[in-house]
């Protein structure tokens, strides 16, 4: 089975698992496009070892679902360092450490965690008696979570980019121009200058570009 | 009256997103700016109109050949082929140095990766005048690949991408001792 084209033809699903595991974990910009790479560069190591580990018992959506949660998860804790709940939200149990987590590590608001807690966990419990437990996590100084979550990408520092080319310009020649590119940034110790390609009608005024 | 103009644009993606904020990335961008600054420069009115152009407003996209969605989409296939080709190179390289990390090896292999990246970008550059290509990279990060104009002064731009220090090896440091700032006082 050739690995390399069922991992090309299903980059589209992969990307969009990867965003979502992103998105679940609230990732800025910049740190989703780490994870997308990272995804990409996992499941390509190994001569496609992820990819080949996949027997078919579920859909290869799924498949791909489960081994870019495990990526997403390690890349998290890489970045942020493991979540620990403290010793005070153990203390007061299970509930405690749900809204710590998805507070302190999750930055979700309040009001959203009481929400997930109500409907993801089942635990029927008021805000009134969700707050109460917030501010006994907060009167002992719990688990605040320190992360890097401020980084913003610079500016022009984006890993997509266009390529404009003269309106009559061949297509054979397109193809050695980005051909040389991607060399060039190969040389430069870098790898993975892909391309796509888009046709586009630009209305300009008459003279402008004659 | 305006007019319909057809452009090619291909959208580029770097996979590794750290590989284009890091070093290959900044070399990168060096060189394809020191290769901008000297287009606009140089550049005549003719081709500031194919820039003008970008400030304009697009109306549709779609698209325009089926010859160059081809022939990228080609292009992808190919380039990924040789990044897994890099990928099992790079492996196997830290494989290598892993279980011989002499720093004269080190030495060696960055000396070839810079020599490496020279050629690359003298191919770029002989790529780019043989196709009468220069990009000019815009303000929102958009490369604009336009045509000089005859008298272009290629030479020019070949002196901006290429300095004369990059051909001369390192000079080796030399250890301040005692003596040796003896001797240079005496001087």
């Amino acid at each position: 089975m050739d690995y390399s084209r069922l991992f090309i033809e299903h980059l589209d699903l992969i990307d969009n698992v990867s965003r979502a595991a992103g998105r679940r974990r609230r990732l800025s910009p910049t740190e989703q496009e780490d994870l997308e790479s990272v995804v990409h560069l996992r499941l390509i190591e190994d001569d496609y070892k992820k990819i080949r580990e996949f027997t078919g018992r579920s859909t290869l959506r799924t498949y791909l679902t489960v081994v870019i949660e495990r990526i997403a998860l390690d890349f998290v804790q890489e970045h942020w360092g493991r979540w620990r709940p403290s010793r005070k939200a153990e203390q007061i149990g299970s509930v405690a450490v749900l809204l710590e987590r998805l507070i302190d590590r999750d930055e979700h608001t309040f009001s959203e965690a009481a929400e997930i807690i109500r409907t993801n966990f089942g635990f029927a419990l008021s805000d009134h008696e969700l707050s109460r437990i917030r501010g006994e996590l907060l009167s002992q100084g719990a688990n605040a979570i320190k992360r890097p979550r401020t980084q913003k990408s610079k500016p022009g520092a984006t890993s997509q980019f266009e390529i404009v080319f003269p309106p009559d310009f061949p297509a054979p020649d397109v193809k050695e121009v980005l051909t040389a590119f991607a060399d060039y940034f190969r040389a430069c110790g870098g790898i993975g200058l892909t391309a796509d390609f888009e046709g586009e009608q630009v209305k300009v005024r008459e003279g402008v570009n004659a | 009256m305006p007019s319909l103009v057809y452009r090619i644009v291909v959208g580029v993606k770097v996979w590794l997103a750290k590989h284009w904020k890091g070093e290959p990335g900044e070399t990168f961008r060096a060189t394809v700016g020191k290769l901008s600054e000297a287009a606009s420069k140089h550049i005549d009115s003719s081709n500031a109109a194919d820039i003008a152009v970008e400030s304009v407003r697009r109306v549709a996209i779609g698209k325009i050949s089926h010859d160059h969605s081809e022939v990228v989409r080609n292009y992808a296939e190919e380039e990924r082929t040789r990044i897994e080709a890099e990928l099992a190179r790079r492996t196997l390289r830290s494989q290598v140095r892993q279980s011989e990390s002499k720093a004269e090896q080190e030495e060696l292999t960055i000396r070839k990766l810079r020599d490496e990246e020279m050629l690359r970008r003298l191919e770029l550059f002989a790529k780019l005048q043989e196709k009468n290509l220069m990009p000019i990279w815009d303000g929102q990060g958009r490369m604009t690949m336009v045509r000089p104009s005859k008298d272009f002064d290629w030479n020019g731009v070949l002196d901006a991408l290429v300095s004369p220090d990059e051909f001369r090896d390192e000079p080796p440091k030399k250890r301040i001792t005692k003596s040796n700032r003896r001797r240079s006082k005496k001087r």
